[in-house]
């Protein structure tokens, strides 16, 4: 019996994770966050004076009666923001130990706790065979909860990612952040297919989780190796020689992913699915600018 | 089959615990990757390896297969051939009553079908005493003794309740050529016995009624008389059934003396034991013959066949089953015009004679040779041996013996014997001919009959031929094919797991 993905202690942990988006979105008509510009909203940003043309429900009669002037008072631009998990679900997200799935579930619970809110939903959208699934809007923590419970009753990924993914996303005029979570180890241009999902609304970052027998492969001598997606095998004999060489090879592909991604306007993270979720959270922290 | 070794099964309990581990750790034969392309990036650079679409874990399948031979090898199954069954179907008079016939027929077609092994037929005609023959002399000669065995028999030659020292004699002038007349006692169903009298004519010239007396000897009349309507026809036969008084001795059988009605020998019926009714022809052997004739006759078979239809006015060939190579004797082949209508002028009669050991390539069954007679258009072949015994195998599977006495009437259509026969077993689904032995009968005056009896009894009787533990089973154990297919596969493997460690 596998243990749980979400047992208790990690359902605690990612219940307390809160974080608040800083980055400046540009939109208007209201909202959840504050937006690039100014314009409607609630927060106040300063006084300008009062010109021909002027709104005068927004003259600030206090400041009149003290000093004499007209002056407009400035509020800043708010907009709303939604969220989405896109989750590779092809049979290589399950090497690893844990697997890539499971940590790919456990960082899009964890993701989706950090922001989602009442004004700023998390959808968790599973990429697999066929059109993408979205799943329900999580907005509060028994959404979160729900959304636990669902990824844990996922059967374990398989199959191929099949490409486009943008068919699969809803279509708003909200500004909106993509999240992907995969191994980029699938045959197609998905980065580049991920790059069309760019737009001045839409802010794609790119989560590449690796697995540690996909860094160091503990191999030697005469193997047989599987493809898990395609069963294309392959027969060979190792040394420590070509193992080095194979490190050297997989350490290009990662760097190869992370300057297509940068050639595209696209951010990529790379995380081991080893690692703590606060370590793959304060990686994205750091270096996604959303909320810095 | 049989498992030599069964004791060993218990090995499949480890093995298929061994099979379930080893499923289990199907997957750790391999390792699945998702780096493949890498991985095949990296063999381009080194230059080894090799791709393949399928992903079968052939080792495993070997390896698994090996287990299962080592098990199989030691609990070594082995396939039992059984003896053919012999089935003895007694050809005697008293079963050529239609009833009998076909109760014969019905019991070997299902003693064929309920043996699945081979089953071996003989036919046991009556020698010229009317008894089944000498089975131990027969049985012997096939090397049969002590196998499994089947009599079909009505067994009343040896319980017909006759007063004994009872003697039949059939009295007829020495005119040959014309007819015969033969009589047969068959046991009547109560009491007494029925004969059978039958008057073969070969000419139309005969005309006119002929009636065939039979007397108790010391009475002044006829008890029973027969008429016979004269005509073309070859046989005529008449069933009496007669009412013999407790203190006749002999019964005669007379027919009348005619100029142009003569039989070709004088066949005495006689009974020189209270067991056993018997047909007494001292001088000629023919009587066997003329009884398996009539059995045949009874069978309702059609004896008139062609041997061979490659037959042309220059030449014809022959083929023919032939007795086992260490058979020696002539072929007698005649000819006739019509079916059941035989041509004996010297125009239409070959006889030829060949030593079947200087032919070269002759095996034990086939016999063929071209001969450049001519033969009439129309024709139809004849022939039969005589010699023997015949031991006709077809396919080793179905060994068909036949038996019979030596043709030596000038009766041509003795020779459709093996004719007659090879119909017989097409019937009963078998394949195979027949043919005659030289089976010299003994006179049954010459030895007491009890000791022959006891001799044929002791020898054939179905108890004695099928002992319990079936000593005649015959079984080819598989246990060294399977340990030597072990070997080259475990061989296999140890080469392949020493190349993988090299």
């Amino acid at each position: 019996m596998s243990s749980p993905i979400f047992d208790n202690e990690i359902r605690k942990q990612i219940r307390a994770m809160k974080l608040r988006v800083r980055k400046v979105f540009s939109g208007e008509g209201g909202g959840a966050i504050r937006a690039r510009g100014l314009g409607a909203g609630h927060d106040f940003h300063d006084h300008k004076p009062y010109s021909e043309g002027d709104d005068f429900r927004y003259i600030d009669w206090n400041l009149f009666g003290r000093h004499g002037e007209l002056h407009i008072k400035r509020f800043r631009q708010e907009t709303n923001l939604e969220f989405f998990l896109i989750l590779d679900r092809s049979a290589s997200m399950s090497l690893g130990k844990p697997s890539k799935d499971v940590f790919c579930r456990r960082l899009a619970s964890a993701l989706s706790a950090c922001f989602a809110g009442p004004a700023q939903p998390v959808q968790i959208v599973l990429a697999e065979r066929g059109l993408p699934r979205v799943g329900p809007q999580i907005r509060n923590s028994n959404d979160l909860e729900v959304a636990m419970n669902d990824l844990e009753s996922l059967s374990p990924a398989q199959g191929q990612l099949e490409l486009p993914l943008g068919d699969g996303l809803p279509r708003t005029a909200q500004n909106r952040v993509v999240f992907y979570l995969g191994d980029f180890l699938q045959s197609g241009n998905l980065i580049g297919e991920l790059a069309s999902l760019r737009s001045s609304q839409c802010e794609v970052q790119c989560v590449l989780i690796c697995a540690e027998e996909e860094r160091a492969p503990k191999l030697h001598g005469r193997v047989h190796l599987w493809d898990i997606e395609s069963n294309a095998e392959l027969r060979l004999t190792l040394n420590p020689k070509m193992l080095d060489r194979y490190v050297e090879l997989f350490e290009a592909h990662l760097e190869d992913q992370q300057r297509l991604a940068r050639a595209a306007g696209l951010k990529l993270f790379i995380v081991g699915s080893e690692s703590t979720l606060e370590q793959a959270i304060i990686s994205l922290v750091t270096h996604g600018g959303l909320t810095t | 089959m049989i498992l030599i070794n069964p004791q060993f099964l218990w090995l499949l309990l480890p093995f298929i615990a061994l099979c379930w581990w080893r499923l289990r750790r199907t997957g750790e034969l391999g390792r699945n990757v998702s780096t493949l392309a890498i991985w095949q990036q990296l063999l381009a650079e080194q230059g080894q390896g090799q791709t393949t679409a399928l992903r079968i874990p052939w080792r495993l399948l070997l390896e698994l297969l090996a287990g299962l031979l080592i098990i199989l090898t030691i609990v070594n199954p082995a396939y039992v051939e059984e003896d053919p069954l012999l089935v003895l179907v007694d050809q005697s008079g008293s079963m050529g009553a239609p009833n009998r016939v076909a109760g014969a027929k019905l019991r070997v077609s299902e003693l064929k079908k309920e043996n699945r092994g081979s089953v071996d037929v003989v036919f046991l005609p009556p020698d010229k005493n009317g008894f089944p023959p000498h089975w131990t002399q027969l049985l012997s000669s096939a090397d049969y003794r002590g196998r499994r065995t089947e009599i079909v028999s009505d067994f009343l030659a040896a319980n017909v309740s006759l007063p004994p020292n009872v003697g039949f004699q059939v009295i007829s002038d020495p005119v040959h050529n014309v007819g015969l007349v033969k009589a047969r006692a068959v046991p009547a169903t109560e009491g007494g016995i029925s004969l059978f009298v039958a008057i073969a004519r070969t000419t139309n010239e005969i005309g006119g009624k002929v009636e065939v007396q039979i007397l108790v000897p010391g009475l002044p009349t006829p008890i029973h008389a027969l008429t016979f309507e004269g005509g073309v026809s070859q046989y005529q036969q008449e069933t009496v059934a007669l009412s013999i008084p407790q203190d006749a001795q002999s019964l005669i059988i007379r027919l009348p003396q005619q100029d142009d009605l003569s039989f070709d020998n004088q066949m005495t019926l006689s009974r020189p034991h209270p067991a056993r009714l018997v047909f007494s022809e001292p001088g000629r052997g023919s009587e066997t013959w003329q009884a398996m004739w009539d059995a045949a006759a009874a069978l309702r078979f059609d004896p008139i066949m062609a041997v061979n239809s490659t037959t042309t006015r220059s030449q014809f060939v022959l083929s023919v089953g032939m007795p086992t190579p260490s058979a020696r004797g002539n072929l007698v082949m005649a000819a006739t015009s019509l079916p059941k209508q035989v041509l004996m002028s010297p125009e239409a009669t070959t006889r030829r004679s060949a030593k079947l050991n200087d032919l070269p390539g002759i095996n034990d069954w086939l016999f063929q040779q071209r001969f450049q007679t001519p033969l009439p258009q129309g024709f139809q072949l004849l022939v039969s041996t005589q010699s023997g015994p015949v031991v006709v195998k077809e396919k080793a599977t179905n060994t068909i013996f036949v038996a019979g006495d030596p043709i030596k009437s000038k009766w041509a259509e003795r020779a459709f014997f093996p004719l007659m026969i090879r119909a017989l077993l097409t019937e009963l689904g078998f394949e195979g001919s027949g043919s005659t032995n030289a089976w010299q009968p003994h006179d049954p005056t010459s030895q007491p009959l009890e000791s022959r009896l006891n001799e044929t009894q002791a020898s054939t009787s179905p108890q004695q031929a099928c002992p319990a533990t079936n000593p005649s089973s015959r079984a080819q154990p598989w246990g060294p094919w399977l340990g030597l297919i072990t070997c080259l596969l475990l061989l296999a493997l140890a080469l392949d797991c020493l190349k993988q460690y090299r």
